[in-house]
């Protein structure tokens, strides 16, 4: 998994690319924390992103609950095999998918 | 050169390090006692502002450590009542020199209202934790409420350094609008409490199963995932399809959805969870089972019982867009949920009118 981040005034761009499993979700996990107190926007970018499991969708989850304190967060290029685990799980109605 | 700024330039980086620890020690310990302020702020007095305040006051300040709001700390809170709670934090972390602290909202005499802060003088604790040198330099914490602030910020924006400076009509205008600020930090207290109050009555009735009539808003919805029975079975049921975890999570961007759908009581809400039962459970069975998914969150029986009622009731694709578009603004993505519900309803509908034929069958 490769993990980019770009920072644009108070928004925080993270794009990953690759599979966010149990084995690559703490990287996800400590590269979002690492960010996340610097920036009042996050957005997660999955256009290439294959599979998440639910390790995966935990890490989200927490982003989401830090960043609903402050700007929020917004998903953007989730691939319908990605959408579709955020619609059987619930996670498509917590979250800001665009 | 004046022996105290010498001394100033001496201590710059002490002052920077002491105010760093303070911030941090500070954010702690408010997060650990779950006390969220508006904001918490410091900054260290510059080398001009100190050198004016020595001019202005000579006397005053003949040691440089008795200036003692060279590092100054600022916490804003939402609330008035927990101004004291930050007080009694300060208390217990650090130095407090209650001599030289000064309680603005009791200086004030019964019969008039302004400036109203609570200023503590502190300094770090002498436990061995921190280089004595540091715990030497005294740090000033004002602590007040979002209004009180609003007040103070406003008088010092239009230039007034103390009410002396103020003509007499403006004064009186000042006194009222702290009065005024003053009634209404005490109103947002009593809402505070209210909905204390309001949760735990709410949490009582749900768990006697008396609570039909109760309105939907976001406590009663997440009181009734919590807390009903009606609706922790259903979701262990969908959680039991594939062996998930429950995350929970706030369930406020239903409320619009569950108002499309004519559900406004926690009384309609039950009702949907009877009605819809077996359907949302198939449908949650046709997407969970053998999917490897073990967390779900707390809204995923709300998310079958609305799919259910929308794939088996009589929803034309225009209201069934409608429902999509509550939480969803890219008309692409409104399209395709609509389309993929439709199939699934015309998957439902064939696969009930084979099961009928099997039955007609097997009975022929």
């Amino acid at each position: 998994m490769t993990i980019n981040k770009t920072k644009k005034e108070d928004q925080l761009t993270v794009a990953v690319e690759g599979r966010i499993d149990t084995v690559t979700s703490p990287e996800l996990e400590g590269a979002l924390k690492d960010s996340m107190g610097d920036a009042e926007k996050l957005v997660i970018d999955l256009k290439d992103v294959d599979y998440i499991s639910s390790a995966g969708l935990r890490v989200l989850l927490g982003a989401h609950k830090t960043m609903s304190r402050k700007g929020g967060l917004k998903i953007i290029n989730a691939a319908d095999s990605i959408m579709e685990i955020f619609e059987v799980t619930g996670f498509s109605d917590i979250l800001d998918i665009g | 050169m004046d022996q105290r700024l010498i001394e100033y330039d001496e201590k710059h980086s002490d002052y920077d390090r002491m105010g760093e620890i303070v911030y941090e020690k500070l954010k702690d310990a408010l997060h650990d006692e779950h006390i969220h302020p508006m904001q918490v702020t410091y900054r260290i007095k510059t080398r001009s502002s100190v050198e004016n305040k020595l001019i202005r006051k000579p006397e005053k300040y003949q040691k440089l450590t008795n200036m003692t709001d060279i590092a100054g700390f600022r916490v804003i809170c939402y609330f008035s009542d927990q101004v004291d709670q930050v007080a009694r934090l300060l208390e217990e972390n650090f130095v407090v020199d209650k001599v030289n602290s000064v309680d603005k909202r009791n200086a004030l005499p019964t019969t008039s209202f302004g400036y109203s802060s609570l200023h503590y003088i502190c300094t770090l604790p002498h436990n061995g934790e921190y280089p004595e040198k540091l715990c030497v330099l005294p740090f000033e914490v004002q602590i007040r409420s979002v209004l009180q602030h609003a007040w103070a910020e406003i008088e010092h924006d239009l230039g007034y350094k103390s009410a002396f400076g103020v003509p007499r009509d403006i004064r009186r205008e000042f006194s009222r609008l702290a009065g005024l600020l003053e009634i209404a930090d005490d109103l947002f207290v009593g809402i505070k409490n209210e909905l204390v109050v309001y949760k735990d009555q709410v949490r009582k009735r749900i768990a006697e199963d008396k609570a039909d009539d109760l309105t939907i808003d976001r406590h009663t919805l997440s009181a009734y995932i919590k807390e009903s029975g009606t609706m922790q079975s259903f979701i262990m049921e969908i959680a039991d399809i594939c062996g998930a975890e429950i995350q929970y999570i706030d369930p406020e961007p239903y409320i619009p959805k569950l108002d499309y759908l004519d559900i406004h009581t926690l009384g309609e809400l039950k009702e949907l969870v009877y009605t819809e039962h077996d359907g949302a459970l198939d449908l949650a069975m046709d997407a969970l089972t053998d999917s490897g998914i073990d967390t779900l969150t707390s809204v995923v029986g709300l998310y079958y019982l609305c799919r259910s009622k929308l794939i088996y009731g009589d929803y034309s694709r225009e209201r069934i867009a409608n429902f999509f578009h509550i939480s969803i603004s890219s008309e692409e993505r409104v399209m395709r949920r609509t389309n993929k519900l439709l199939e699934k309803r015309e998957s439902v509908r064939a696969r009930a009118e084979k099961a009928a034929e099997d039955m007609k069958d097997t009975g022929t």
